[in-house]
């Protein structure tokens, strides 16, 4: 199966055009869409998001292979059949109010569609109560909260509870990220997980899910 | 009853009583002991580290900010924890001839009055007479507020976790300024009672905090200071109990340029100067200020403490002991290296950690020798000196080895470090490239880097790291710090604090947070120039 491992490594380098080359001769060569999608594709962004989370790679590279695999799938979505290409989940995700910042979250919302989730982006400078109106619009499994200012973390704390007043927590998982949030924070607020970076935050929404 | 615990520091077995489950940052504090805390105590910068005794079950290190003292413990402090001595030398000055020979000309002394340069970092104290800006006495200080962390935003957070109080952070500074205007009045021989005058730059959130405003609409979109305006109050009605005396602060232009950046534009007279003529002041945060065809803008860029301090593994201020200078002849050779404080008296001084001017010099020397790419990924192939792994499995490159190193810990740069590197110098680029564009303007006719930080870096490691845009270094000027000077001639020249004045409503201001095409620069700015086109250009001699 070296094809797959070649297209593997392809994503990983971000060359997006020879990356749909090859995709293209996979299916051409018999290939299914849904083995190139998920042995090769998703297999290969879950080492890209390994390689983000020790450093070796970093947001340029990171975006570039996500922005490669994102075209990519496009030439096997309409080759996947019904429930081959459906989603892992939905996640919810904006930068909270007071905070203008969303490279960050940009990147983890790439990471996640890239691990197959559904991805409803709100934007930045988000109140409480657009999160909780947006929960009750999309029903989501995961609401992400990133703020990259000191200033602006507590209101992820006041968003949580928002939720939480609304009636809206069952059965949603809350995860936080952004360059001031670490792990005593998240637990300090009642989130549900946190993450260090994107890379992570891809492997941390898929294993909430499966608790 | 479990009301208090005791503390016993090592080696010299000194006793303290703690309150049960007080932090012992905190605690260590309250007996005037002062750690580092970069991070502003939230166990992020693992720069408090102290050793806990072992009979205790303690673990060897452990960061002070995280330990609640719930039991009698013994503490050994090592001096690499320390926070540095507040008096740290002679504040160094920036004043534009123009501005000097106003000043021989005016005729003779009258008075004395105290410029204070309030950073975030360093308080910088100037003691003049006022009729000719002659300067009697100087002192840096450093910000006791550091205390709450090394940033502006950090000393907001603090505010706000007071319920918008200021006088938590108010009230050392004061305290500190008191004991620096007795200090420079002793120096020169006055009595405090003849300085009839004191004028105050500074950021916003400083200025703010210094008058007991609350500065937390700063900290929050759209990011607004609570008032703008030049200020005037009394030593009495502010707490100052050195000296009885009118107090003004110069104005602010938006939650980010301030007071400090109006006093450096002023100090290297801006105006006056040809169209693209762009500064570049690198203090804990990064202001820009460019000359167009018509009007000038300003920018602020959250480069942040971003090259040493908390960001980085091994960073620090650049203070006794920190590495200022990194030369790398070979891949397989070991790096050669300037500290701090190296000098024929303190020859036993070892290597503590890198402050801002070593770190960016230490990249200068990686990316030339090709031990980082342009991507600032470690190369991995090739032989490597140095090039290993931290305990949390990411690769570093290790400058000086354990038993070398003042801190008894080898002092490495992470992969991660640079990424923080990568983070902050494109957030300056980018700023630099956003307010070019913004003015029209091709590239800088002329760069004059100002601050503490800028003034120490080799422009030619800047342009090499692509801080700065790729112009030869005969147009590069070190003006270093022009907000003391400019604060200097606002205290003795009035036509300087009223020209002040009229800056902060004519600078237009570029926003960038907010700003996608700002965003999509930032990203391209993330990766260094290529080694070869980096070489500083070669000098006409």
């Amino acid at each position: 199966m070296s094809q797959l491992s070649t297209i593997t490594e392809t994503l990983i380098s971000g060359d997006g055009e020879a990356l749909q080359k090859l995709v293209q001769e996979a299916l051409d060569a018999g290939i299914p869409a849904n083995t190139i999608l998920n042995d090769a594709l998703i297999s290969g962004m879950d080492i890209v998001g390994a390689k983000m989370e020790c450093g070796d790679m970093f947001i340029p590279e990171v975006l570039m292979a996500a922005q490669a695999m994102s075209e990519s799938v496009e030439i096997l979505k309409p080759l996947l059949a019904d429930g081959q290409s459906s989603v892992v989940g939905k996640v919810i995700i904006g930068t909270v109010k007071g905070d203008l910042h969303d490279i960050g979250k940009n990147l983890v919302k790439m990471m996640l569609e890239s691990a197959g989730f559904e991805i409803i982006d709100l934007g930045v400078d988000i109140s409480p109560e657009d999160f909780v109106k947006a929960i009750i619009d999309n029903k989501p499994d995961i609401v992400g909260l990133s703020a990259l200012l000191t200033t602006t973390m507590p209101m992820m704390k006041k968003s949580i509870q928002t939720i939480e007043e609304s009636g809206l927590r069952k059965n949603l998982k809350i995860i936080v990220g952004g360059a001031p949030v670490n792990q005593a924070f998240a637990d300090e607020i009642g989130a549900d997980g946190y993450a260090p970076d994107a890379g992570a935050a891809s492997k941390l929404a898929k294993s909430l899910l499966q608790q | 009853m479990r009301q208090s615990c005791r503390i016993q520091l090592q080696p010299d077995g000194v006793d303290l009583d703690f309150a049960y489950g007080q932090t012992l940052l905190l605690g260590l504090a309250d007996h005037g002991i002062f750690l580092r805390s970069d991070c502003g105590g939230t166990g992020r910068c693992k720069k408090c580290q102290v050793a806990i005794g072992r009979n205790e079950g303690g673990a060897d290190m452990v960061n002070a900010c995280q330990l609640r003292v719930d039991r009698n413990l013994t503490v050994d402090i090592p001096a690499s924890s320390r926070y540095p001595a507040y008096i740290v030398d002679k504040a160094p000055l920036f004043l534009p001839e123009t501005f000097r020979r106003r000043m021989q000309r005016s005729g003779s002394p009258s008075g004395h009055g105290v410029g204070i340069d309030l950073g975030t970092t360093t308080i910088g104290l100037y003691l003049c007479r006022l009729g000719n800006a002659e300067i009697s006495a100087s002192l840096a200080v450093r910000n006791p507020q550091a205390f709450y962390g090394d940033d502006v935003m950090n000393r907001i957070s603090a505010v706000a976790a007071a319920g918008g109080r200021t006088e938590e952070l108010q009230r050392p500074v004061l305290a500190l300024i008191d004991q620096a205007i007795h200090r420079l009045c002793t120096t020169a021989g006055i009595d405090t009672a003849s300085v009839s005058e004191i004028v105050v730059a500074g950021n916003p959130t400083m200025i703010h905090i210094l008058l007991g405003e609350n500065p937390e609409p700063i900290g929050v979109s759209p990011y607004c200071p609570a008032f703008t305006e030049a200020r005037q109050t009394s030593t009495d009605a502010l707490g100052l109990r050195s000296c009885l005396c009118r107090l003004r602060t110069l104005p602010l232009v938006s939650g980010f340029i301030g007071a400090d950046t109006l006093a450096a534009v002023l100090a290297i007279d801006i105006a006056a100067r040809p169209a693209g003529t762009l500064l570049v002041d690198l203090g804990t945060n990064g202001e820009l200020v460019l000359t167009g065809q018509d009007g000038m803008f300003a920018t602020s860029c959250a480069t942040g403490p971003a090259f040493e301090g908390a960001t980085l593994s091994c960073g620090m201020q650049a203070a006794a002991g920190a590495i200022d200078r990194v030369a790398i002849d070979r891949r397989d050779a070991p790096p050669r290296l300037r500290l701090i404080g190296d000098q024929a008296d303190r020859s036993d001084i070892k290597p503590v950690g890198l402050c801002g001017s070593g770190v960016v010099s230490l990249l200068a020397a990686m990316l030339r020798t090709g031990i980082i790419e342009k991507s600032g990924a470690f190369l991995h192939s090739g032989e490597i000196l140095g090039l290993t792994r931290d305990e949390s499995g990411s690769h570093c490159y290790q400058i000086v080895p354990a038993h070398r190193s003042g801190t008894g810990r080898p002092i490495t740069l992470t992969q991660k470090d640079i990424r923080a590197v990568q983070l902050g110098k494109a957030a300056l680029r980018a700023g630099i490239d956003y307010l070019l564009g913004t003015a029209g303007i091709k590239e800088p006719s002329r760069i004059l880097i100002a601050g503490a930080f800028g003034s120490h870096i080799d422009a030619g490691d800047m342009i090499a790291l692509g801080m700065l845009p790729h112009i030869g270094q005969d147009r590069i000027e070190n003006v270093g710090n022009a907000a003391g000077g400019g604060t200097v001639m606002a205290l003795c020249e009035p036509a300087s604090f009223q020209k002040s004045m009229e800056l902060a409503s004519s600078l237009a201001i570029v926003e960038l947070a907010a700003n996608a095409d700002f965003q999509q620069r930032f990203i391209d700015r993330l990766k260094f120039p290529a080694p070869d086109s980096t070489r500083p250009e070669k000098s006409d001699s």
